[in-house]
């Protein structure tokens, strides 16, 4: 086993505690809003770190509310004209693209400036990326769904500069983790051009960073292997339990959610410079509590498929925000526990 | 009748107060009988603001998705992971099915359905068109655990579907179409469904060749504009899809009528590209005003 065996990840988002959650719209922008988004970031990091995570992304985004309205507020030319629903009486606001998208301000700076001045620990910084952006926006400007990502793409560049800049005034060159959420990928698999377009416009020359694309719900990954050798990001991040059994056993029968593995492996072998895949373990759309002994033979079946535990990162399916505090870290708590017992076998 | 009438059906957008609602009853605060007052009075609103000028359906307020009510009056199914709706940032229960369907009358009221509000699948008292999955849809959306035949899932769910309409006092039916119905489906339709008007709603591509030799015509067969001479053909009152359910960009009266009048110059119906549930509330109205203005 070596150090980078089954790295403990964690994908963004974690449950706001309610001090900071039923506030959250009345007071972001001012002093209070700071306060409270740095405490609850502290609490999920010591929270993360009792869990037994490694890497600690952004402590649970408690500077952000929505992973697409979080960025969309620092462009300029997006609309809000309501909420649209996702699922449920789940909503979010989808904005409108009414002329060129600007710049306004850094969407990430706060938060990584506070991490920065007050965390030590390995970090990933998820950003939403610009196909997702794209897809996820009423489009009344663009020419074409290709020419507003790589507006977006454009802007995410740029955003990802100024984050790096941050970053080695405090770690120096110590390599900056950047997760580009994408989960919009393979929605429109005849658009998978615009994805691979957009999302290697966004990272384009910028040197010093891990690139990772977070992918989740998708209908075939099949389309996103299919461009591995294409898309110039170091890793996936991706959803594996939320298609799984619950059922325990390390037989295909009992982890159909888990084949996907083998054609990620079939796809790598493909490609000279191996991607890393990060495997989504426990489910964040239930609060059924994963076993140990269940995320355990997720893992192994996993390694059956792709003997690369250097190459294999452990972590929820997405963001936990739709769970309890509670339910996270518990969720959490057992697969950093399976992670330990697999390792001990490597 | 006007030469050109409004069309909206399936899932409409709610209000602030109506998912403010929800919400409260999600949480327990609040009981069915209030959240059934403020669907109903949403309902009221709907129809008044569709006006008679529009053929519009339930805006079913109390549907999650257009299939998981169904899966609670209609055995033979269960509610399987959430998983994307076709190419948008929604979301619905996908359906396995473990042996072919049946309508469970006993269930009919809808107070047994736990993943889907405790409320009847359609509002009482209104006789308008019931909104129903197609079986190509249906079949195509879910995962066919039982192995169920596809022809034997398609006759057995319009055989359900056919009492449910009778259930529930219809005399019109909407069958939404998102993937091209095949051959087989089409003729159960016709066949099953005889005794209801049937609204055919396509908002996908469709196959000519599935519509050849049919026997018999639909009431109404509505469709993407590159499919007009099959809507045409195929029916007595062609409707076509003129207005983009998934982009605010407000359409402009004149040019809708313009189009139409390029595809067809009888009677006809103009209809969005899908059901406005993907639209802001707000946008989803205004939509609803174009499309009174467009026949007026």
């Amino acid at each position: 086993m070596n150090g980078n065996d089954l790295i403990l990840q964690e994908i963004g988002s974690f449950r706001k505690p309610e001090y900071l959650s039923t506030k959250f719209h009345k007071i972001i922008g001012t002093g209070e809003f700071k306060e409270k988004a740095s405490r609850a970031t502290l609490e999920t990091l010591n929270m993360f770190k009792d869990s037994g995570l490694e890497n600690f992304g952004v402590g649970g985004e408690m500077f952000r509310w929505e992973m697409y309205e979080h960025l969309a507020y620092h462009i300029g030319n997006i609309e809000f004209k309501g909420m649209v629903r996702s699922f449920d009486n789940r909503y979010y606001k989808k904005g409108s693209v009414t002329g060129s998208l600007e710049a306004k301000d850094s969407a990430h700076r706060e938060e990584l400036e506070f991490l920065l001045d007050n965390f030590k620990g390995k970090l990933k910084v998820p950003i939403t990326g610009p196909y997702t952006m794209m897809d996820w926006s009423f489009n009344e400007h663009y020419a074409d769904r290709m020419e507003l990502a790589n507006a977006f793409a454009d802007i995410i560049r740029e955003e990802i500069l100024n984050l790096r800049k941050i970053w080695r005034k405090h770690r120096g060159d110590e390599v900056l983790e950047i997760q580009i959420d994408e989960p919009a990928t393979t929605t429109h698999p005849s658009e998978m051009d615009i994805v691979t377009e957009s999302v290697n416009r966004s990272i384009n020359g910028v040197e010093g960073i891990e690139s990772s694309i977070h992918v989740c719900y998708s209908s075939d990954y099949g389309y996103l292997f299919d461009r591995l050798g294409d898309l110039r990001v170091d890793g996936y991040n991706l959803e594996f339990a939320n298609r799984d059994t619950l059922l325990n056993g390390i037989g295909s029968d009992r982890r159909p959610g888990f084949t996907d593995v083998r054609r990620f492996r079939e796809a790598n072998d493909t490609v000279s410079k191996k991607r890393f895949l990060g495997l989504g373990v426990t489910d964040i759309h239930i609060d059924h509590v994963e076993s140990v002994e269940l995320i355990t033979d997720r893992i192994n079946f996993s390694l059956k498929q792709f003997d690369r535990p250097d190459l294999i990162r452990i972590n929820p399916d997405c963001g936990l925000r739709t769970r309890s505090i509670e339910t996270g870290f518990e969720k959490l708590k057992n697969m950093s526990d399976a992670v330990s017992l697999v390792r001990k076998n490597l | 009748m006007s030469e050109i009438t409004g069309f909206v059906t399936g899932i409409y957008p709610k209000s602030e107060e109506l998912r403010r609602a929800i919400g409260r009853w999600q949480r327990g605060s609040s009981g069915t009988e209030e959240l059934s007052t403020i669907i109903g009075n949403e309902t009221v609103n709907f129809e008044n603001l569709a006006e008679n000028s529009i053929i519009h359906t339930d805006p079913l307020f109390n549907w999650f998705d257009i299939f998981r009510p169904l899966m609670t009056v209609i055995s033979g199914f269960s509610i399987g992971p959430l998983t994307r709706f076709e190419e948008t940032n929604t979301f619905y229960r996908e359906p396995i099915i473990e042996k072919a369907p049946v309508l469970d009358t006993g269930k009919l009221n809808g107070t047994e359905a736990e993943e889907s509000l405790p409320l009847p699948l359609y509002r009482s008292g209104s006789s308008s068109a019931g909104i129903l999955p197609g079986p190509s849809t249906f079949f195509s959306f879910s995962k066919n655990s039982g192995n169920v035949g596809k022809e034997k899932f398609s006759e057995s769910l319009l055989d359900a579907y056919a009492e449910l309409l009778k259930a529930s006092g219809r005399k019109d039916a909407v069958i939404m179409e998102r993937v091209a119905p095949e051959k087989h489906a089409l003729e159960l339709m016709l066949k099953k469904l005889s005794g209801f008007r049937i609204f055919l709603y396509t908002t996908g591509s469709i196959r000519k060749e599935s519509f050849d030799g049919l026997q018999g015509k639909f009431h109404s067969i509505l469709v993407n504009p590159e499919y007009a001479d099959i809507a045409i053909k195929h029916s007595e009152l062609p409707g076509f899809n003129l207005l983009d359910a998934h982009n605010t960009r407000l359409e402009k009266a004149d040019q809708i009528i313009s189009q139409f009048r390029k595809l067809h110059g009888g009677k006809g119906i103009v209809a969005p590209n899908d059901y406005l549930d993907f639209l802001p509330f707000r946008i989803a109205n205004r939509k609803i005003e174009l499309l009174k203005e467009v026949s007026a």
